[in-house]
């Protein structure tokens, strides 16, 4: 990989006696998308504003584009931000609004013109230059803000949640425009959200955090398959757990005491003899057998139908929280089974990750 | 119901009369012949009118007045915008209690304000008495004024807003003109005009610190002696209400075709 366009070292944020973010490191390259996912709270936001320099780190470094960043104010910085809100400003017109930044850029006024009709064809808002902002619907106000952010050409391009406020079909439409855009300028895309469906959607590589700490970095394919812990295994997808105590580590896999539910092996590192660990398996990994087979026994608590698949709740002895099990409704595939009925279920050792932390 | 209706209608009539009937007398008695403000009416003239242009103490008090309203309320609003951003956009150390210093003036007694800046002016700064002590006494008074008006129309429009013109590259002072104040433009005005009205009918801190110029309340309240005068007091008061009128109903007109509101079309 080239040099990294962005560089955090050790970045910590405190408000007041509060610590926002605590010694995040990592970095970003070039014409990545990459996503900061997390619950609210997460500082993730706080963690793109130190980026857009709205707010300082209280400590560590933050390097963009080779140079440190430190007391750099937001407006002699290579970066640009779509807000949550927009930040549509009210009072000007949708051309205006657009070329807003161009002013500071030292651009000639022809080539302004150019560049805010060009950034208008990008987001499909051409021939609404002289609209008002306040006529503009939700979807069409999104589309101004990344006009008016990537017309001053930025290195890295910031994204607060921008799709959070739109209904959920503008916004898987808003989800493939956005990448395809991301492709077209080739422009690093930061972008923060707290729909994991949407990260996984859009992104190169993500970054999952909570509670002011990146928990695990990947891709979206890495961190579906491999969770480094239960907490990113959780927040991913959905995922079932199954507790106990490490027994044996062999090089097939580690066989963990569950308890209740016997000895079950899974696939995973950093296991110690004798500590608690997890066992999750992902539902569409576990396959329904009849009933007295397989490594579970359990009965059929409800079956929700989705067309192609069913979401199907199985109830297991000795187990609080019921196993999630997606069963295919292709030809063939369709398993016939009702509430009530008891089953087996079981699954491949390769699917079985074991976490410990 | 409709028994009820028309009680509420006869209410609001006579809640009417009694709010603006005494301010149409004025008016009415502005055009009577006679030198005296009783009914009845024994018919109408504009000689007050002419009577009272011939004045000229009353139109120098007037100009008074006047130029004073325009200065104190253009230099209200220009130190209460900068304090109202500071008070909405940072966290100043000590604000609760700083604001309510600012505050003050509101709930003093304009008698007490008025007998203390005297004492202050004469006996410990030396300063004669002028317009422009009247002007120092007035400021006093409309900052906070002009200053509760700004920050309630600052604390209402998005913060994200400043924050983006900077992140596109513009400067404080930059997204000040191109984002902040044209967005407080309705504050702005509002602070402007209810500060000049402050001013212009402000009588009890003027007649303390005023000099050997007149401001106009404290002009008319000495011409009260005088009943002959009367009727040409009542005649500036009319053109002074019809003034004040177009003034509030222009102010209003801009204000709803002005600026919107501050998160339009937020869903």
């Amino acid at each position: 990989m080239s040099k990294p366009i962005i560089q955090l070292q050790n970045v910590s944020k405190d408000f007041g006696t509060f610590r926002a973010l605590h010694g995040i490191t990592f970095d970003i390259g070039h014409g990545e998308f990459f996503s900061l996912l997390g619950a609210s709270g997460c500082g993730k936001t706080t963690l793109l504003r130190i980026l857009a320099g709205i707010e300082d780190p209280t400590q560590g470094e933050l390097l963009i584009d080779g140079q440190p960043m430190k007391g750099i104010p937001p407006n002699k910085r290579p970066t640009n931000m779509v807000f949550q809100s927009y930040a549509i400003f009210p009072h000007l017109s949708v051309a205006e609004n657009v070329g807003y930044g161009l002013p500071y850029l030292n651009v000639s006024k022809a080539e302004a013109k150019t560049r805010v009709a060009d950034a208008l064809a990008m987001v499909k808002l051409t021939g609404l230059d002289d609209r008002s902002a306040n006529q503009l619907s939700g979807g069409q106000r999104q589309r101004v803000a990344l006009a008016r952010a990537l017309v001053c050409r930025p290195k890295v391009l910031l994204l607060d949640e921008p799709l959070s406020a739109l209904d959920k079909k503008l916004r898987e439409e808003m989800q493939h425009e956005l990448r395809a855009l991301q492709r077209t300028v080739g422009i690093t895309f930061v972008f923060v959200t707290h729909d994991q469906e949407e990260a996984l959607t859009l992104s190169d590589r993500i970054a999952v955090m909570s509670g002011g700490k990146v928990l695990q970095i990947d891709t979206p394919d890495g961190l579906y398959k491999r969770p480094a812990s239960r907490e990113v295994a959780g927040f991913i997808g959905t995922m079932n757990f199954f507790p106990g105590e490490v027994m044996v580590q062999s090089p097939d896999g580690v066989t963990v005491d569950a308890g209740p539910l016997g000895r079950l092996v899974a696939i995973g590192s950093g296991a110690v003899v004798g500590r608690p660990a997890d066992i999750a398996v992902r539902p569409e990994k576990i396959r329904l057998e009849p009933a007295g087979q397989g490594q579970l026994r359990g009965k059929v608590r409800s079956i929700a139908y989705l067309g192609d698949r069913s979401h199907l709740l199985v109830d297991i002895d000795g187990l609080d929280a019921p196993v999630t099990v997606f069963s295919s409704n292709a030809e063939g595939e369709r398993a016939a089974v009702s509430v009530g009925d008891p089953v087996g279920l079981s699954w491949d050792t390769a699917a079985a990750r074991l976490l410990t932390a | 119901m409709s028994r009820r209706f028309d009680l509420l209608t006869v209410y609001a009539v006579v809640f009417v009369i009694f709010l603006y009937g005494p301010m149409l007398l004025m008016p009415l008695f502005s055009l009577n012949q006679a030198n005296f403000a009783t009914f009845p009416i024994e018919g109408l003239t504009l000689k007050h009118y002419g009577e009272m242009a011939q004045n000229t103490s009353m139109i120098t008090a007037l100009k008074n007045s006047l130029l004073l309203g325009i200065g104190v309320s253009v230099t209200a609003t220009a130190l209460g915008l900068p304090a109202a951003m500071a008070f909405t956009r940072h966290r100043v150390p000590g604000s609760a209690g700083l604001l309510s210093f600012i505050m003050l003036p509101l709930v003093v007694p304009s008698i007490v304000l008025g007998v203390a800046l005297l004492v202050i002016l004469l006996r410990v700064l030396g300063v004669p008495l002028s317009l422009w002590t009247v002007a120092a006494g007035h400021l006093m008074l409309c900052i906070p004024f002009g200053m509760t008006v700004l920050m309630s129309r600052l604390e209402g429009f998005d913060r994200s807003l400043e924050e983006a013109s900077g992140d596109l590259g513009a400067t404080r002072w930059s997204t000040f003109r191109r984002i902040t104040l044209p967005l407080a433009m309705p504050g702005v005005i509002s602070s402007l005009l209810l500060c000049f009205i402050i001013s212009f009918d402000e009588f009890v801190i003027s007649f303390f610190l005023t000099g050997t110029q007149n401001t106009l309340p404290v002009f008319l309240y000495s011409q009260l002696r005088f009943p002959n005068r009367l009727p040409g007091t009542l005649a500036l008061g009319t053109l002074i209400l019809l003034g004040s009128a177009i003034l509030v109903i222009l102010a209003e007109v801009l204000r709803r075709r002005g600026t919107p509101s501050s998160n339009p079309g937020e869903l």
